[in-house]
């Protein structure tokens, strides 16, 4: 066990923990979004992969970081407008839309991943210039905590930013004042002259481009790679997170750097080779968020109309 | 209670706008379809044509129709019982894979005379299904966790969990990670000798029949479906609805688990990883398909499996990929459910276009 306790151990540990969260933890700053403004948006995943196929060809193709992580974005960002429009224009079920979503995503990108690159025998790589780690000048010279934090990728730093306006959006803005009222009473809301729908809209768009960057992270700038269903359910840990990190942008940050790193352990318990089935350290993550789930589940208190559609008409009619 | 049991269910489209919903949204799948064919410079009609006929070439490939569609049907058959209590049972897989490995436990080492080694694999099949399915449902209607998220969670719990017992202590001798085959004379009899088609598809029929009568005329039926409707009536109407909304993930639990027996018993004679290539999932669009009814289920399930031993058959002439079954599945799904809307919402601008006199009140 002594080797689990090395200072040498330990920062590794902490780092790849750090680096395995950023594509949880964007997606999961995404949902609170949608589900801030109402929407329960189950399709998380679907928007991952979508973003994470987008940005593997566009990669594949461009060798440029820039126009893999746009395209991932967009990409992100149209599935989620196709389940916004599903959940808003036309009254969907969200849990049972996103469903089919999923499915769609999940075979749309393995159709065109084979039409694209046929079957080979060595998968074709993204190859762009950007996978590696940028330290921040002077931050991460400090012993422990620099290595950790401030040699990562960009995406962590960019994640970190998003969080921090995250937080000052919700809590401070009228943008953000209008996204919570739509989740919480839109029908007084509507009243106050927000457009619920708008609202919605803009959410899920923002929530989609989250979504298709974590996926971009995952297939271009992590793996290198794309294989069908890359995303193998993260989009639903990122869901679980959420109602673990109760809406807010900065306890769902912690909650992802913990699902990091419990991923980062089980995957070095399996090289460091102690006598336990990798079988079972594979299940750590899956594990860790049931408990989680239950654990939680009960104080912490979704949006009120999280889940249910507004019918604008209703108002006026009856 | 009497009075509620012979009534009919009532809001529900008619039967002229549904066949118009199911046939756009038909239509839209094959247009989608096309368009991905199209693009992949292969000729459409003459792709529909080689799924067609590689679905039905011979009595071997209808069997094999019978045999896929065998454990879609029974999940889906569960996924209609959870749904309405208003739980969307995505734990399938992991269902099928706890049934699966419990039955081949009782296969493999209960020394018993056939018939009660069947019902034993059955009993701890359902059993192990259940527990894994209900315990979503528990979590969902005590502290009121998302039932979706767990049971997803549940399925990787459980593939893993199979993925360790078939290649640690179940591992057959030969270095593959499978059990060993349960014996010749606990096999399910097949309908014609080698074809994967065997007797469990006449289970399915009767359970098919068993779920429609209790969902439409029984008293045990009705209370999910008020539970479905509203919670809250049901709670007042004195429906126990927490145990209820627990018994109906518990049972669609144990449908997934007894497919997980029935393709053990059936098809395989083993566990092995992989055995489950997302029936769950499948299921659950199949039933979202059906709206819930059985033979909507059953039909539904035909149908996919159809699609899928075409195409697998057609890849040999043709490259287009296997995953364009899920691409159609989902835009029909997807389709089915938001046409009704869309040709509402159409409906309605059209009425907005004539004069304010003219327009029909409705």
């Amino acid at each position: 066990m002594s080797v689990l306790l090395t200072r040498d151990f330990l920062v590794s540990l902490f780092a790849a923990g750090v680096r395995m969260s950023i594509p949880i933890m964007l997606p999961a700053l995404g949902e609170i979004y949608a589900e801030r403004s109402g929407i329960l948006n189950i399709n998380l995943e679907g928007q991952m992969l979508m973003g994470a196929f987008a940005s593997f060809i566009v990669g594949h193709y461009s060798g440029s970081v820039v126009l893999a992580l746009l395209a991932g974005a967009l990409a992100g960002m149209l599935q989620a407008l196709l389940m916004a429009t599903a959940c808003i224009q036309w009254k969907t079920q969200h849990v049972v839309i996103g469903i089919v979503l999923n499915m769609f995503a999940l075979g749309f990108t393995s159709f065109w991943y084979r039409v694209v690159f046929g079957v080979t025998i060595a998968p074709p790589m993204a190859n762009v210039s950007g996978g590696v780690s940028t330290p921040v000048p002077l931050l991460s010279n400090i012993p422990v905590l620099g290595e950790i934090l401030f040699s990562q990728h960009f995406l962590f730093y960019i994640a970190i930013a998003l969080v921090i306006v995250s937080r000052f959006v919700f809590n401070r803005t009228f943008f953000g004042l209008k996204i919570r009222s739509a989740g919480e009473y839109p029908l007084a809301a509507e009243t106050m002259g927000v457009n619920i729908c708008r609202t919605r809209y803009l959410s899920m768009m923002i929530c989609g481009v989250l979504a298709g960057l974590g996926g971009t992270f995952l297939s271009v700038l992590s793996l290198n790679r794309f294989v069908d269903n890359i995303t193998a359910s993260r989009g639903f840990i990122a869901l679980a997170i959420v109602i673990f990190g109760r809406w807010k942008p900065l306890p769902v940050f912690f909650s992802s750097l913990l699902f990091g790193t419990m991923d980062a352990f089980q995957l070095r318990l399996q090289s460091v080779g102690l006598n336990v089935p990798y079988h079972l350290l594979l299940m750590l993550p899956y594990l860790l968020t049931v408990l989680v789930m239950i654990m939680t589940s009960k104080n912490s208190k979704s949006p009120a109309a999280l889940g249910t559609n507004y019918n604008r008409e209703a108002m006026t009619d009856t | 209670m009497k009075q509620f049991l012979f009534k009919k269910r009532e809001n529900r489209p008619s039967f002229l706008d549904s066949v118009a919903n199911t046939c756009l949204a038909i239509a839209m799948a094959i247009i989608v379809s096309i368009i991905f064919i199209l693009s992949l410079g292969e000729n459409p009609i003459s792709v529909f044509e080689f799924i067609i006929r590689g679905a039905f070439r011979n009595t071997s490939s209808v069997l094999e129709i019978l045999a896929k569609s065998t454990p879609i049907i029974i999940i889906g058959l569960g996924v209609s019982i959870a749904a309405a209590t208003g739980m969307t049972n995505l734990g399938g897989d992991g269902q099928f894979y706890m049934g699966a490995i419990s039955a081949a436990i009782i296969g493999i080492y209960l020394e018993a005379p056939v018939w009660i080694v069947w019902i034993a694999a059955i009993c701890v099949s359902i059993l192990a299904g259940g527990i894994w399915g209900g315990f979503a449902g528990f979590l969902r209607a005590t502290i009121d966790t998302s039932e979706v998220i767990i049971a997803i969670m549940m399925n990787y719990i459980a593939l893993f969990l199979i993925g360790f017992l078939v290649s640690n202590p179940l591992q057959a001798p030969g270095g593959i990670p499978q059990t060993r085959a349960i014996p010749q004379i606990v096999q399910l009899p097949k309908l014609i000798a080698g074809s994967r088609a065997h007797w469990g598809i006449v289970f399915v029929a009767l359970l098919a029949l068993f779920v429609w009568f209790v969902m439409n005329r029984t008293v045990f039926g009705f209370q999910l479906l008020t539970i479905g409707k509203s919670a809250k009536a049901a709670q007042y109407g004195g429906i126990a609805v927490k145990k209820l909304s627990v018994t109906s993930m518990f049972i669609a639990g144990g449908f997934a688990g007894f497919a997980g027996m029935i393709e053990v018993f059936g098809t395989y004679y083993r566990v092995l990883e992989g055995i489950s290539s997302s029936f769950g999932f499948t299921a659950v669009m199949i039933a979202i398909l059906a709206r819930y009814r059985p033979l909507g289920i059953i039909v539904g399930s035909l149908l996919i499996s159809t699609l899928t031993v075409g195409v697998n058959s057609m890849q040999i002439a043709v490259n287009v990929p296997t995953s364009i079954v899920t691409v159609i599945q989902s835009v029909v799904v997807f389709s089915i459910l938001v046409m009704p809307k869309i040709r509402a919402n159409f409906q309605h601008a059209q009425r907005k276009r004539l004069p304010p006199d003219e327009r029909e009140e409705s």
